[in-house]
């Protein structure tokens, strides 16, 4: 139907192992296109986890496995190439992460160049553009040259959103992209990721719980390792279906 | 949370005060119309008390909401109250209202004693809702509101009536309003009933 968001990734009886430790118990949820969807739950509930198996980060560790499926575009990831995968869902972590020894420029042109882009022009407009979609192209467009991590945090964490725009994903997974940040750094990177669900889909692990309710439009509730709750946030948020997930929201958990 | 849960506390104790108010106005309403001046004064003193109240309530809700960013439940709790604080302050207003009219001649007194005890009643289905059973909250309402809607009709015909007697118009408008304030407080008092039920369930009903 025509306007109605259409599921991008969708996750089926989802499994997951550290060695013998399961962190994750038969996952079921779709993530929809163009829209925020926030994963929430108490520390150590699974929810990176859950983001590293979407774009496969998950299983390049030697003990892990993985036992389900997830779609992307209605296809098994499984199927496709793993740096395919990694192409098309992007990731932005909790701490900025920029490369130390490379400039502004090369931080946000390495996952080109490392595809083969070598012409000037064509890497200068995707640099550009894709800080300008990352709201830092103002503060930088001076000093390029400079080395990443000259600048500040939030700044930093800007940067590396562009540096996860810059090989055009479909998917961008966010975690905990603002829980190093001062509150106007904070609000910055929000407002960035309401601005970028027009473009792709959107995944963010938060545990500020305000900050789901500000940007995102669909939440899952995690409790060790399972999915408690999925809905949209506005309904979760007034009146959640599941005790546990009323107890975590209103801070009344333990 | 317990900050959250202390303000929290303190707002349900003063809806329940609120409520408490509402219910002596309505009370103390109609024997104050009838001539009672001490009533009379009780009531408008209730009702100032109650102005005051409500903006306290107001007040600590936009605190609660502003500091602690209520959801779920304790959101639901804090926007009913809300509503339901200015709702109680309105049947204060109702019953100072009826308490400032003057009667020679006590038209249609039976049911309006009647609608009296009709809301009385509510009141105390109202309280106990709040207090956490909201069993049949709903039935229980409607079926009261509904005999409210009946005897505002029949005071309307004896109103009516009594006007064929030139003398008598004014107190028969006066019972007409009245029985008017009564049936309307029985409204707002069904819609604080039904906010009652979205606090504890998340079901948005309409009671009417
Ligand atoms: N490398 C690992 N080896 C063994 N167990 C792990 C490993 N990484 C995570 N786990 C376990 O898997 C579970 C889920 O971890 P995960 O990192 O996904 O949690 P999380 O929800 O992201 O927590 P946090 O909010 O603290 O980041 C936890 O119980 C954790 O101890
Ligand atoms: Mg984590």
């Amino acid at each position: 139907m025509a306007g109605h968001a259409t599921d991008k990734i969708v996750v089926r009886n989802l499994n997951a192992w550290y060695g013998d430790f399961q962190a994750l118990k038969n996952i079921n949820l779709s993530i929809k296109k163009n829209t925020i969807t926030a994963i929430l739950g108490p520390s150590g509930c699974g929810k990176s986890t859950f983001i590293r198996c979407l774009n496969r980060l998950h299983e390049l560790r030697s003990d892990a496995k993985i036992e389900g499926e997830i779609l992307l575009d209605g296809k098994s990831v499984f199927n496709m190439d793993p740096v395919e995968v990694r192409r098309k869902i992007g990731m932005v972590f909790q701490r900025p992460n920029p490369f130390p020894t490379m400039s502004i420029y090369d931080n946000v042109a390495i996952g080109l160049k490392l595809n083969g882009v070598r012409d000037k022009k064509a890497l200068d407009r995707v640099v550009e553009d894709s800080l300008k979609k990352a709201a830092l192209w103002d503060e930088v467009k001076d000093k390029l040259n400079m080395p990443g991590t000259s600048l500040s945090g939030g700044q930093q964490q800007r940067l590396c959103i562009a540096r996860a725009i810059a090989t055009n994903p479909e998917v961008i997974l966010f975690d905990e992209p603002t829980s190093a940040l001062d509150p106007i750094s904070a609000v910055k990177i929000e407002d960035l990721l309401v601005d970028l669900k027009g473009n792709y889909t959107v995944v963010i692990v938060t545990h500020n719980i305000q900050q789901a309710g500000r940007v995102s439009d669909y939440v899952a509730f995690f409790w060790m390792g399972e999915l408690v709750e999925f809905g949209k946030t506005a309904e979760v948020f007034e009146n959640p279906k599941e005790e546990l997930t009323e107890a975590y929201l209103t801070g009344r958990i333990g | 949370m317990k900050a959250l849960d202390l303000k929290l506390d303190k707002i349900k104790d003063e809806i329940l005060k609120l409520h408490e108010m509402a219910k002596d106005a309505m009370s103390l309403c109609l024997d104050a119309m009838y001539g009672d001046e001490e009533k009379r004064r009780a009531v408008s003193e209730i009702e100032k008390e109650a102005d005051v109240l409500n903006t306290d309530v107001d007040n600590d809700c936009l605190m609660a909401v502003a500091l602690y960013q209520p959801v779920a439940r304790d959101l639901r709790f804090v926007a009913s109250i809300m509503r339901m604080s200015a709702n109680y302050e309105r049947i204060t207003d109702l019953a100072d209202k009826i308490a400032k009219f003057r009667v020679k001649k006590r038209i249609g007194e039976d049911e309006l004693r009647l609608m009296q005890k009709t809301l009385l009643e509510m009141f105390d289905v109202v309280i106990e809702a709040l207090e956490g059973n909201t069993e049949s909250l709903r039935e229980k309402l409607v079926e009261k509101d509904d005999l409210l809607d009946d005897l505002y009709l029949k005071v309307i015909q004896k109103g009516k009536e009594a006007m064929k007697n030139q003398d008598d118009i004014n107190d028969a408008l006066i019972a007409i309003f009245s029985a008017k304030h009564l049936e309307r407080s029985g409204d707002i008092l069904s819609k604080n009933g039904a906010r009652i039920i979205f606090i504890e369930e998340g079901r948005r009903v309409w009671i009417k």
